[in-house]
């Protein structure tokens, strides 16, 4: 598991990594099962407060994202994200407002994008 | 002169300013002490006139004890102008040279030379060297100049010419001189103290050849041409050292660095250090031990050699010479190296300045095991240098003694051995000298501290010559000295009442200061008995005196003082 | 070690401390605490006070008003208890110039019952330190990684360091971050530490602290002070000559129709506040702690006059 925290963008750094992780579990790089590494192990990769660390996982597994099982480790979860289509809207329109703006500014049509983006989904399929 | 070599000027004034006000305050304090001095000297030979005149006129009782008294007391002022005036221009000239050493204390402790800020600015080395020297000559000159008109002139004894032009040139040249090898060896801290301390004896030695007048008839013109000399070669020798030190040469030298290497690693002991207070006493030994040491032995050695070369040439009787190396190497063990020792002790473990740094200071252990440890290798220091001037005093009778033994030879010198054992002794109170002062890291810098503690035993030895000289004074003497063991004693126990109660000491710290300070006490007793029965003094007043001579208070205080420079 | 209860006694307790260098008030902090656990970064301008409020907490400067407490005691008065259970990294990295790195770790060993030589002699390797070196030849990154060694090696329970990072290379920063994170994460350490580096302390600290004039101007968990600050830009209906005056507007930045305000109020505040004056937002993002130090610190002082020099860059 990769993650890349950039402590400058003012997102805090709990939250870069439940990101992350969100992404990388929507994006099937991380599979439900999977393991999490230890907190120990990821503040010390990542030069990070373990305390940030313990913070984000605590999120995720509120979000049901991933589940700690009793004295082995953190994993995640098998059922797929069970989040609410609020919480979901949230966390995409402000990406897909950006999307918007930057295809506004070049002149690319909405129906446009939106192939673009079936287009992109496919090929994320096929990927898998 | 172009502006860079104005801003020099300026930085060396701006620099200095507290060095020029104590230069003017001791100028100015001698002047009043010598015009004094010429006043009464004045009156006196005016009032003998009236009196001789009365004397003539037969008229009125002759008050032979009135005139008696006047005479001594224009003697006693006289005296103390002169010598406080002797003193206090050769403390002048030392912060002479420290306002023209031109250089800045570096990181590691000890001082640069040219600092090297200077060397990035677009200045010629040749200017950066001259200034300063230029400088350092005009002061030294003006100063010397100055003391000789506003202080010597009106109280010497007519009878002692004094060649002032020969003093102008051995200052100048001995400033150029210093300035040199400042400058040009800041790479070898160690040799370049050996150096200094080498010139500084032998200007002192130098200083003193007019006052003997069948030598210095002998030696006017060759000493002239040496200083001469050396006047006109050190400024090259600055220019061309500062030159290959500002292009990053003479910085190290492979042998040297090798040998170096060599002997820390036979010296860094593998073993463990157990307690704090064995840390700490194993670090300031190995800090200052050495040096003082192996710069005590180098002046010893010079000493020695100076003495062999003047038996060599055979002018002067032989007696006499090694009575001067004598009593060269007992001044110069109690009343510079002893400071020195004490000021060197008092400063930090890493950065050798008064205030504490903070790594010493975050360190956990008590303040009284950092005092103690000082106080150890203070003693242990002492010691050691004793043995070696002892040792260089046996080799002095060694060499003179040509079918003599040398216990004849001590027996010769009379009164010597008790004296010297007195100013050993002595050493010990000039060792501690202001050491709760120094401890609270308040004083700004070691040379500071070393001035201070100098004007101070002026101060007291000027208390005891007036104590000596008027009779009035003798007779409260004693109730003076028993009110000042009372201070002493009560100043002692509060401190250590005051120290257990923060628990900067244990209770073994007290017994152990107060049973080293009885017996010494007693051994100062006994050797002041010996003393006065020899020199004819009272000996009540002695026997008190001797109470006052080993330190309690100034020990009792220092953790006091110690814990003020380590919590600010 | 996550999210410990805080019930325990705080490691440092500063309670109205004030302390002058002649009329310049150096501190003047009315509370802090630092809880067992914690890693508390303190941020400052050159200058700010965070130097002498280490120095308070080492006890090398006596409190003259309020107090000091470390774990419970005045370090002042009570060094050896205190300074035992301390690993300090102090500012000018005084170590003894004249000792050999092996030398300085075997004088400071003496002082600590509790010094681990494996755990010393791991870390000299993994800083790659001679030990034959002298302390004054050592390259200002090696100074500084001689320096937090000797304050890890006894694992104290706080450590104490004043700019960790100041003045080193990227490589040497990283190094000595990565030991201070790994002696948190292996042992629970509480460690107080300040920094200028404002990233730095994102990411090893959970609790800030901002320092200006010697006062505390802000304090908190950092992702809370991270989200309670927005920076938002608006747009004015006509062209402002000077930066628009908004409550809730810690610094504005700007000239003619968009001005871009670092603040610590609701959207909806703002977005009133500004329609008051003709304005709206047209732009929101999250404001990253380089920015609210630069504002706080900024309307401390003279934050307006800022706006022209910000625009350029």
């Amino acid at each position: 598991m990769q993650l890349h925290i950039s402590p400058r963008d003012g997102v805090p750094i709990f939250r870069q990594i439940v990101n992350q992780v969100k992404y990388l579990v929507g994006s099937g790089r991380l599979e439900p099962g999977d393991e999490l590494p230890p907190i120990r192990v990821l503040a010390e990769q990542l030069v990070v407060n373990p305390n940030t660390i313990a913070r984000a996982y605590a999120e995720l597994e509120h979000a049901g994202v991933v589940s700690k099982r009793h004295g082995s480790g953190t994993y995640v979860s098998g059922n797929g994200s069970p989040l609410g289509r609020l919480e979901k809207a949230k966390i995409l329109s402000q990406r897909t407002d950006a999307l918007v703006a930057e295809a506004r500014h070049l002149g690319v049509e909405l129906n446009e994008l939106l192939d673009l983006v079936r287009e992109r989904h496919r090929a994320l399929q096929s990927k898998e | 002169m172009t502006f860079p070599l104005a801003a020099i000027t300026w930085e060396m004034g701006r620099k200095n300013r507290f060095g020029f006000l104590l230069l003017a305050f001791l100028l100015l304090f001698c002047f009043g002490a010598s015009q004094l001095a010429a006043h009464f000297a004045e009156f006196e030979s005016s009032l003998s006139e009236d009196l001789r005149r009365q004397i003539l006129m037969s008229t009125g009782p002759l008050d032979d004890l009135g005139i008696l008294e006047m005479h001594a007391r224009t003697e006693s002022w006289r005296h103390f102008a002169l010598v406080s005036g002797g003193f206090l221009l050769g403390v002048s000239v030392l912060v002479l040279f420290g306002v023209c050493a031109f250089c800045e204390s570096s990181r590691g402790g000890g001082f640069t030379g040219i600092p090297s800020r200077l060397f990035t600015l677009p200045v010629k080395t040749l200017h950066l060297v001259a200034v300063p020297i230029l400088v350092g000559i005009f002061l030294v000159v003006i100063v010397g100049q100055a003391w000789s008109t506003l202080v010597f002139k009106p109280i010497l004894p007519t009878h002692l010419p004094i060649p002032k032009g020969f003093f102008l040139l051995l200052f100048a040249s001995s400033m150029v001189a210093f300035q040199a090898l400042v400058w040009t060896l800041p790479a070898f801290p160690r040799i370049r103290a050996t150096s200094l301390i080498t010139l500084i004896a032998l200007v002192v030695f130098t200083a003193t050849i007019p006052f003997s007048e069948n030598e210095w008839k002998d030696l006017e013109s060759p000493l002239m041409v040496v200083w001469a000399v050396i006047l006109a070669v050190s400024p090259l020798a600055a220019w061309i050292g500062v030159s290959r030190v500002r292009r990053g040469e003479w910085c190290e030298w492979t042998v040297l660095t090798r040998v170096k290497d060599a002997i820390s690693n036979f010296l860094s002991s593998k073993r463990d250090l157990r307690t704090p207070a064995a840390a700490q006493f194993w670090m300031e030994l190995r800090r200052i031990g050495p040096m003082a040491l192996g710069g005590l032995t180098i002046v010893c050695l010079i000493i020695y050699g100076l003495t062999a070369f003047a038996l060599g040439t055979g002018r002067e009787p032989a007696k006499e010479t090694v009575e001067v190396a004598f009593s060269a190497i007992v001044t110069f063990y109690v009343f510079v190296w002893s400071p020195l020792v004490g000021v060197g002790a008092c400063g930090d473990g890493g950065s050798r300045r008064l205030r504490m740094s903070a790594f010493q200071a975050t360190q956990p252990m008590t303040t009284g095991d950092y005092v103690a440890a000082k106080l150890k290798v203070m003693a242990t220091v002492w010691f050691v240098g004793a043995l070696v001037s002892v040792c260089a005093v046996l080799a002095l009778g060694l060499r003179l003694r040509g079918g003599e033994t040398l216990l004849s030879w001590f027996q010769g010198l009379e009164g010597i051995a008790p004296v010297t054992i007195a100013a050993w002794f002595y050493s010990i109170h000039v060792l501690l000298g202001l050491f709760p002062l120094w401890l609270a890291g308040r004083v700004q810098g070691s040379t500071w501290a070393f001035v201070g503690v100098l004007l101070a035993y002026g101060l007291v030895g000027h208390l005891i010559a007036l104590f000596e000289r008027s009779p009035s004074l003798q007779s409260q003497a004693l109730a003076w000295i028993v009110a000042a063991t009372a201070l002493k004693l009560g100043i002692a126990a509060l401190a250590f009442r005051e120290n257990l109660r923060r628990r900067l000491m244990g209770r073994r710290f007290v017994w152990a200061v107060v049973g080293v300070w009885t017996l010494g006490t007693c051994v100062s007793i006994r050797i002041m008995s010996v003393l006065a029965e020899q020199a004819g003094w009272n000996e009540g007043l002695a026997l008190a005196g001797a109470v006052l001579l080993f330190p309690l208070a100034r020990i009792a205080l220092a953790p006091l003082a110690a814990d003020l420079n380590r919590h600010r | 070690m996550n999210q410990q209860p805080l019930n325990h006694e705080p490691v440092i307790e500063i309670s109205h401390l004030s302390r002058r260098f002649g009329f310049k008030v150096a501190v003047d902090v009315t509370s802090l605490k630092v809880h067992r656990g914690q890693v508390f970064g303190l941020v400052g301008a050159n200058g700010a006070g965070k130097t002498t409020l280490i120095k308070h907490v080492m006890g090398l400067l006596r409190a003259e008003s309020g107090s000091v407490r470390v774990f419970g005691l005045d370090p002042a008065s009570d060094p050896v208890a205190v300074l035992r259970r301390i690993g300090f990294l102090s500012e000018d990295r005084d170590m003894p110039g004249w000792m050999r790195v092996d030398e300085l770790l075997r004088y400071t060993r003496a002082f600590h019952r509790d010094w681990d030589k494996d755990y010393a002699e791991s870390l000299r390797e993994r800083f790659q330190l001679d030990p034959s070196a002298r302390v004054k030849n050592l390259s200002r990154g090696e100074l500084a990684k001689t320096g937090l060694l000797l304050a890890l090696a006894h694992r104290p329970e706080l450590l104490v360091l004043d700019e960790p990072s100041s003045g080193l290379d990227p490589v040497v920063r990283r190094e000595m971050l990565e030991a201070i994170i790994r002696s948190v994460a292996d042992e629970g350490r509480t460690v107080f530490f300040s920094s200028h580096l404002l990233d730095e302390i994102e990411r090893a600290s959970d609790h800030v602290a901002m320092m200006a004039g010697g006062r505390v101007i802000l304090e908190g968990r950092v992702e809370e002070i991270l989200e309670s600050h927005h920076r938002l830009t608006l747009r004015f209906a006509a062209p402002l000559s000077e930066p628009p005056i908004l409550a809730g507007a810690l610094l504005m930045t700007g000239a003619g129709l968009e001005w871009t305000a670092i603040c610590n109020a609701g959207r909806q505040e703002m977005e009133s506040a500004a329609a008051k004056l003709g304005g709206r937002i047209v732009e929101e993002a999250a404001a990253s702690l380089d920015d609210i130090f630069l504002a706080r610190v900024g309307s401390n002082g003279s934050s307006l006059r800022r706006s022209e020099k910000q625009e350029v860059s």
